[in-house]
């Protein structure tokens, strides 16, 4: 008890260090949370069209899509990472998250819009959450929302996949 | 000002490491001729040859300051010198040193750029010194003469000529090679899905420095390009421009047509408008003469659109052949003579000739025939290796040549042919002792690919194909070179990899010919496009033997396996559904007696998959799936069909080991039929919790008329505790219930962590948006009105889930 008091203690100090700084975040919905991920990592926001399932790949990829002639990976967040396996889903929207070596998109149910997000005001990540998710969620906003790293979540192994 | 002489000096060396690479390899060259012993006036012409190659080898490096390299070329230089002079003779032992001199001028060349010199001072003092004493004439005069060498290199006259660059006027281009550090020299091979460099950086990088980078350190590759194929090009992408304003001009007319359209179709909705005003007296002349100018207009554009349909039409006709014709040049811009490859090998040959002690005579037809040189990358090593096993195992020490009647020299024989499908034919052949079955018989035995009962029944086709599987080695055939029997399915992979096939003829006691088929160029990729559950998938043509109807009772199980007779041949037939485990679908119930069947081949092994249909063939580019997906097994990258839909293309050598992994697992039943009944329920698991009797021996009724198992809760508790304990597909729930209710059994589920996605479906009296809502929050995936549901209505939703 005593430790989790002290890691939620820990948390709170290093998000306090940010105080002041606010990010421009896209918003999703992933029935029945709200998500977000920061801006600069967000490419593009396309409406789902025709998925093609690659069989064998691991459940957390629903399958690519023609973006422009070029073929992009889509992941199931709530599979990969346990986020919140709550509610139906039903994926309309997809949101391209690239760096410089990784581009994916990621399945939401609606895209509730840009906004910015004031790092100072998060709460960490609930403890009630699967321990490779936490490391994936920076912060719950006031409202709810939960701001995922989109940067860990490109860098992440875990995400590749490499069947030889 | 310093900084541009940096950069002049770096350019000027990299032309340097192109032009020295040239004078190297001529250098090689004259000295196999040279070792062939020539006629005299040949002779002279050989030595001059040589003399003139060292001699700008020497000044170019002078001029680039690599002092090292000139003082080789200079001990080389006055070999050659007295040579010319006809004051000394070349002797077997005076060849190795040359030789040994143009292997580190090739190390050399090869190290310009690293800082860490391969070749000590030491060793080139002492090389030089070899050289000085052998130009001594002195020294040389009385003792040697010339003497049949032990491994004497032939090249066909005809080739000789080809290596040499042809007369044309040649211009380089750069290929600037990908800014990408990691894909700095890897060329893309549509078969290649997987990026190594991305998916072990260290491994990847450590093996470059060792072996890769020397010989390509300066990533300026550089291709030779006929000028008149540039020329060519020029003037194919100038066409473009008239592609360009032909389209505008269409737009154009297209533009005013529109607007034309648009104009007539206002003034006709206002013609009614007034129509209707006017109604009492002039309406019968009003639309009279409206309906007469509609006709006017109407055959207006109709003339319009049908002549704008034609042009249009000839115009797709032209545009394709003009980009077909532009792909077609552009890939022979990359076409490079096989003379680019194979001159390496006479060297080589005579190495491993003299390492093993053997005699050989090589012959080489058709070096001039050109491939892509991307697929000559490529075919490099495999062609080594299989030039290395015929000389090591293949072609007999001479004494043993003699026993056999045969002559003391072997032949190796490397014959490149084109047939007219501009397809490549690479035969490497020898008249050694060929391969011998029984010591393959007893290495795949051993290797556990083939069991002893079926080794009798193997043809000796096959026999011979099993040297290309991974872990067969006969100890005569593979020895030290690959060792573990790894070699020749490397190089059956890599041919198969770029679209290629191989084979191999072996005769026992009469020598083995390998043959390689490969296309000249790789940029297109033609597969059969089929669909199996429904998916698609492609299938690449050069895999597939035939696609074929067969009748259930042609199925015969052999050893619970099933498999059907084709050409003569009992193949294993498996569902292609199967082998990548694509969810069943439901499909009609059997109105078709006859099974789609596609017969596959992969290194001459074959298999048939049953499919669900095949559509055509399809032809197109090679795409990865994209950084996230590195490697998915059976998967070798997708295409795009014509409406811009993916299709992943099977990557079939997986594939093949796939199905052989799953059929040995799975029995079959000996009835087609007997299995697609069962597949097509799949004997799946639900359970039903409800208290009522009546409904819940209602709800396992119908439930198992549809096919599945049931099995029946009174409660949620009860549910709760069979999920724990047993394995189901899905949940039936009432809502109403004693103990636990619809509503905390599915929270319950939900928090479990192994139960998390299964799915729920909950069946109510009553109708309540409250209750749905609820019921969804929770994460039930369906709910369903008892007063209004049909049995079909849930039978529907459950399909759906499950």
């Amino acid at each position: 008890m005593l430790e989790r008091a002290a890691a939620i203690a820990g948390r709170k100090i290093n998000l306090n260090q940010n105080a002041g700084e606010t990010l421009s975040v896209v918003e999703f919905g992933l029935v029945p949370e709200r998500y977000a991920v920061a801006e600069r990592f967000v490419g593009e926001v396309l409406p789902l069209s025709e998925i093609t399932p690659i069989p064998g790949a691991p459940a957390f990829i629903m399958g690519v899509i023609n973006l422009r002639g070029k073929i992009v990976s889509l992941v199931n967040l709530k599979i990969k990472f346990s986020l919140k396996e709550k509610g139906l889903t039903d994926f309309n929207k997809v949101i391209i998250l690239s760096n410089e070596n990784m581009e994916f998109g990621i399945v939401a149910d609606t895209i509730v819009g840009n906004r910015s997000i004031s790092l100072d005001s998060l709460s960490p990540a609930p403890l009630t959450l699967d321990k490779r998710a936490a490391e994936l969620v920076i912060g719950i906003s006031p409202d709810g929302v939960i701001l995922l790293d989109a940067d860990r979540l490109l860098k992440s192994n875990q995400l590749i996949v490499n069947q030889k | 000002m310093s900084k541009d002489q940096d950069a002049f000096l770096l350019e000027l060396l990299g032309d340097f490491k192109i032009e020295a690479g040239e004078h190297q390899q001529a250098i090689v060259d004259g000295l196999l001729e040279l070792e062939k012993n020539p006629a005299p006036a040949n002779l002279k012409v050989a030595i001059e040859t040589v003399f003139r190659e060292i001699h700008s080898l020497k000044g170019a490096a002078r001029a680039v300051n690599l002092l090292d390299i000139e003082r080789l070329c200079m001990g080389m230089e006055s070999v050659f010198h007295q040579l010319k002079k006809e004051t000394i003779i070349l002797t077997p032992a005076a060849f190795d040193i040359l030789y040994k001199a143009s292997d580190i001028l090739e190390v050399m060349l090869k190290d310009i750029d690293s800082k860490q010199k391969k070749i000590q001072p030491a060793d080139l003092s002492q090389l030089v010194k070899n050289l000085e004493t052998i130009s001594r004439p002195a020294a040389t005069a009385s003792k040697f003469s010339f003497t049949p060498m032990t491994a004497a290199v032939a090249y066909v006259p005809t080739v000789a000529d080809s290596i040499e660059v042809p007369a044309i006027e040649t211009v380089t281009v750069e290929r600037i090679i990908a800014n990408n550090k990691i894909a700095g020299d890897e060329i893309k091979i549509p078969f290649e899905t997987e990026n190594p460099a991305i998916l072990n950086p260290s491994e990847e990088a450590s093996d470059k420095s060792t072996e890769r980078n020397p010989d390509k350190s300066s990533d300026r590759e550089t291709v030779r390009v006929a000028t008149s194929k540039l020329y060519n090009l020029l003037r194919q992408a100038e066409e473009m421009i008239a592609v360009k304003s032909t389209l505008a001009h269409y737009v154009a007319e297209l533009q005013f047509n529109a607007n034309q359209y648009a104009a007539w179709s206002r003034k006709s909705s206002n013609s009614k408008q007034s129509f209707s005003v006017t109604r009492n007296n002039e309406t019968g002349q009003g639309v009279l003469e409206f309906l007469e100018r509609e006709k006017d207009f109407r055959k207006l554009h109709e003339e319009a659109l049908f002549s704008f349909e034609k042009n249009m039409a000839q115009f797709q006709r032209v545009t394709s052949r003009m980009i077909d014709d532009l792909l077609l040049d552009i890939k022979t811009t990359l076409l490079y003579p096989f003379s680019s490859l194979l001159g390496i090998v006479p060297k080589i040959v005579r190495d491993l000739s003299k390492e093993y002690g053997k005699e050989i005579d090589l012959q080489i037809v058709g070096s001039e025939i050109e491939i892509d040189r991307r697929i000559l990358e490529e075919i490099k090593d495999p062609l080594i290796h299989l030039i290395r096993n015929s000389i090591d195992h293949g072609i007999e020490l001479p004494h043993d040549r003699v026993k056999a009647g045969k002559a003391t020299k072997g032949i190796l024989k490397i014959e490149i042919k084109q047939d007219t499908d501009r397809n490549i034919t690479l035969c490497i052949s020898d008249d050694g002792s060929g391969i011998h079955r029984d010591k393959v018989i007893s290495s795949a035995i051993k290797s556990g690919i083939v069991k002893p009962e079926e080794a009798n029944a193997l043809s000796d086709k096959e026999v011979s194909m099993l040297i290309f599987s991974s872990g067969v080695s006969t100890s005569p055939f593979i020895t030290d070179i690959s060792g573990r029997g790894l070699g020749m399915a490397i190089v059956a992979e890599k041919v198969i990899k770029l679209g290629g096939t191989i084979n191999l003829d072996t005769i026992s006691g009469g020598g083995s010919t390998f043959t390689i088929i490969l296309p000249q160029t790789l940029a297109i990729f033609k597969g059969i496009l089929i669909k199996a559950s429904g998916q698609f998938f492609i299938i690449p043509t050069i895999s597939v033997v035939k696609a074929i109807r067969i009748h259930p009772a042609d199925i015969k199980t052999v050893e619970s396996k099933k498999t059907i007779t084709f050409n003569n041949e009992i193949l294993a037939l498996v569902s292609l559904s199967d082998v990548l485990n694509l969810p069943l679908r439901r499909s009609k119930k059997n109105t078709e007696t006859l099974i789609r069947v596609l017969v596959i081949s992969v290194a001459q092994k074959k298999m048939a998959f049953t499919i669900d249909e095949v559509l055509g063939e399809h032809e197109g580019m090679i795409k990865d799936l994209g950084p996230q997906l590195l490697h998915v097994t059976n998967i070798a990258g997708a295409t795009l069909l014509g409406d811009g839909r993916i299709v992943t293309i099977l990557h079939i050598p997986e594939l093949f080991e796939s199905a052989s992994r799953s059929s040995l697992s799975t029995e079959f039943a000996a009835d087609p039929a007997l299995d697609a009944a069962k597949e097509d329920v799949q004997q799946k698991n639900i359970l039903v919790a409800e208290d009522s009797i009546t409904i819940r021996s209602m709800l396992r009724n119908f439930l198992e008329t549809a096919g599945y198992n049931v099995k029946t809760a009174v409660d949620g508790l009860q549910a709760l505790g069979f999920l724990q304990q047993e394995k189901f597909d899905l949940v039936v729930s009432d809502i109403e219930m004693p103990h636990m209710t619809g509503f905390e059994l599915t929270a319950k589920i939900r928090e479990d962590k192994n139960l998390a996605d299964m799915p729920i479906v909950l069946v109510t009296a009553l109708e309540s948006p409250d209750d749905r809502q609820r019921g969804m929050d929770l994460g039930a995936n369906a709910y369903v009105v008892k007063s209004s549901f049909e049995q079909s209505n849930l039978v529907e939703i459950i399909r759906r889930l499950i």
